[in-house]
């Protein structure tokens, strides 16, 4: 034990003072600023799932009509999938079969109380505090109200508008509920990072070899594995603090957004990692060369951050760019990441880390495998 | 003995790189392992340190046989390998405290032996030092340091002065000479025969996988060698010295030119007080005497012939 402990430290160490490490860590924030700044707006990620509301207006004002057109609107139901209930019991009901994750309920009195000037109230029932669905209504009523102290002034209290052409534009960008570029791609590169991170797994089977240090550690008492094992936690290590050092640049110098369940966050990204490090001993296993093995992880780095969407989501939007997906690990990651932080499935947050799990489960069983014959 | 090996073969893909060997080495001995280039040494030191397996044989470190999990009898060799083998990124003290740290070396010993490496090779000063900054003499110090952390019974260094500057070399020599004296026994391999034969009482040949001489300098030379020539500068000689050397048993030829006496024996004539005997009762006045010996590096050219190897 305390000789593994020992490999983690000096090998820390050794990952610390890897040049290329450090350009890393310090170019991927210039990276994020960036894309973030010149594609500000573009981008919002596809693989956010609809979050399924229970609707019931017995108002049937002309307030709470237009918010259920409103509701029904094709840019609004890109996010919510509205079912209209016949009562507040069957809304609750949903919410307890799981069938709903929010029910909006507009009660009678609702445009009467608007107009009087008494305060208007929508019901929002849900067990998460922050809901896409909270953002979107909060952001109606703050306009219609202001449309109607307009209208007030003019004069005109029947024509209220709901503005709605602008209503998703404030609500995704004053909330940060939605992501904006600088969000999507604080995420993107930093798992762009973390593929790069997969030299330090090549390094882990490369340097003992190439430097003829294999011949002290084979003729020392110590397991190969102990060894490998060692060096794949100073590198999980090295990387999981460097995400840290990007995260905390992009959330408080750059404002990305890395709400929601932060454990959740790491642990997807912790699995990333994992997977980063396995993906680079596997490769560096495979290919004698380590300019070789390099040139092969950077194409297959490439490869899972193109299909993912890290370079422009509009291809997630292909078919074959979304089949080919389902084979990049940044896929999984960015699914269960944007989900989190945005609230959306928490199925598919399990699902897709469940996926990242088996995806490291496996590269490690192949390491294992062709590393007996490696290191024979 | 230390180190017994028995009947060691090992195979390359079908070719012979140890063929049939039988070793010992005993106890505080420096034993020279010498042989041209693809002689099989490297091979034969990886199957003893276990960094490689070998087809059949046995190999019996300190008394234990070796089979790959013999962890207890690794922890008594120190390798130096005839490449560097150090880690650019760690200092020179880390990079001592890791290798030492292989071997359960633990704090504060590890502390007190890693600084005790390094001050045997004289870069305790530099030890904060990365090796990338080093000399190459003082990079083959480093190499000998990390070997010796751990305080090891026997050690193995392989061509441990290639490309250094004569001072380097020079302590690394009194460096060996000095844990042989410690107690340590030595496994030297080199290409620099002077170095064999000033360090190693014990020495083997090799070449093509097979031992082909052992003993010391003067059992191998004794081997190879068939006459001994001595040679002895005259101020005057007669001619008749010449003609009653030829008459002393052992001499097969004697041949005087410009004061220069040479007298060829067969080897072990024991002759040389009878020649020395002639030429006072000669009247000759003799100015020196140079008796010509075989050096290692004759008889390893004689043993492995003088063509070039690949």
């Amino acid at each position: 034990m305390m000789k593994l402990l020992r490999i983690i430290y000096y090998s820390v160490i050794k990952n610390l003072r890897n040049v290329n490490t450090i350009i890393l860590v310090l170019c991927s924030p210039l990276l994020i600023l960036i894309l973030g700044s010149s594609l500000a707006n573009e981008y919002a990620p596809s693989n956010l799932s609809r979050e399924n509301v229970a609707f019931l207006n017995e108002d049937r004002g002309i307030v709470s009509d237009q918010f259920a057109s409103f509701l029904t609107d094709n840019e609004i139901s890109e996010w919510l999938n509205i079912t209209n209930v016949n009562d507040y019991a069957a809304g609750l009901n949903m919410l307890n079969e799981g069938t709903a994750r929010t029910f909006i309920h507009i009660p009678p009195t609702f445009t009467a109380s608007l107009v009087s000037g008494s305060g208007a109230k929508i019901n929002l029932v849900s067990n998460r505090e922050h809901t896409i669905v909270r953002s979107i209504i909060d952001n109606y009523l703050h306009n219609v109200n202001s449309a109607y102290a307009l209208n007030l002034l003019a004069g005109e209290v029947n024509s209220l508008q709901s503005s709605k052409n602008h209503i998703r534009q404030v609500a995704i960008t004053t909330d940060g509920r939605i992501p904006r570029a600088i969000d999507y791609y604080s995420v993107h590169t930093l798992l762009q990072f973390l593929l790069f991170g997969a030299i330090l797994g090549i390094n882990t089977v490369k340097e003992d070899k190439e430097k003829n240090t294999i011949m002290r550690i084979k003729s020392a008492p110590v397991n190969t594995s102990t060894l490998l094992m060692g060096r794949s936690m100073a590198n999980i290590l090295t990387l999981f603090g460097a995400t840290l050092v990007i995260i905390t640049i992009s959330k408080f110098a750059f404002q990305a957004n890395w709400g929601g369940n932060i454990l959740i966050n790491l642990f997807s990204l912790f699995l990333f990692i994992l997977f980063a490090n396995g993906l680079g001993m596997f490769v560096g296993i495979l290919f004698d060369n380590t300019v070789t093995a390099i040139a092969v992880l950077m194409g297959l780095m490439m490869f899972f951050s193109a299909v993912a969407g890290a370079f422009s989501k509009y291809v997630t939007e292909s078919p074959a760019f979304r089949f080919l997906g389902q084979f990049s690990p940044n896929h999984y990651a960015t699914t269960a990441i944007f989900n989190n932080i945005y609230a959306g499935s928490g199925e598919l947050i399990i699902s897709s880390l469940a996926v990242l799990l088996a995806m490291v489960v496996a590269i490690y069983l192949c390491t294992i495998l062709a590393g007996r014959r490696y290191f024979a | 003995m230390i180190l017994e090996i028995r009947s060691l073969v090992k195979r390359y893909n079908g070719v012979l790189a140890v063929d049939n060997v039988d070793l010992a080495v005993a106890e505080g001995e420096i034993f020279g392992l010498v042989g041209p280039n693809g002689a099989g040494k490297t091979t034969l030191i990886n199957t003893v340190i276990g960094m490689i397996n070998y087809n059949s044989g046995s190999i019996k470190l300190f008394g234990v046989e070796q089979n790959g999990a013999s962890t207890k009898s690794k922890g008594l060799i120190g390798i130096v390998p005839q490449e560097i083998a150090l880690y650019d990124d760690l200092s020179a003290l880390q990079n001592v405290k890791f290798f030492g740290m292989l071997y359960g070396i633990k704090k504060p010993l590890l502390d007190q032996y890693a600084r005790d490496a390094l001050e045997f090779v004289d870069l305790w000063p530099r030890r904060k030092e990365r090796p990338l900054k080093f000399s190459g003499g003082m990079k083959r110090r480093l190499n000998i340091a990390c070997a010796l952390v751990h305080q090891p019974k026997l050690i193995i260094m392989d061509e441990p002065t290639v490309g250094i500057d004569p001072q380097s070399r020079n302590h690394i020599l009194e460096s060996v000479k000095q844990l042989n004296r410690s107690g340590s026994t030595v496994i030297y391999t080199s290409h620099y025969m002077e170095e064999v034969e000033e360090l190693c009482t014990d020495i083997a040949i090799m070449d093509y996988g097979r031992i082909i001489a052992r003993g010391s300098k003067e059992q191998l030379s004794e081997t190879v060698a068939v006459e001994e020539k001595v040679s002895i500068f005259l101020s005057s000689a007669s001619h008749n010295l010449v003609d009653n050397i030829k008459k002393i048993s052992g001499v097969t030829n004697c041949i005087l030119n410009k004061g220069q006496l040479t007298v060829i024996s067969r080897i072990r004539s024991n002759n040389v007080n009878k020649i020395m005997d002639s030429v006072i009762k000669s009247g000759a006045l003799v100015k020196g005497i140079n008796m010509e010996r075989l050096t290692l590096e004759d008889v390893f050219l004689t043993l492995t012939n003088r063509n070039l190897r690949d």
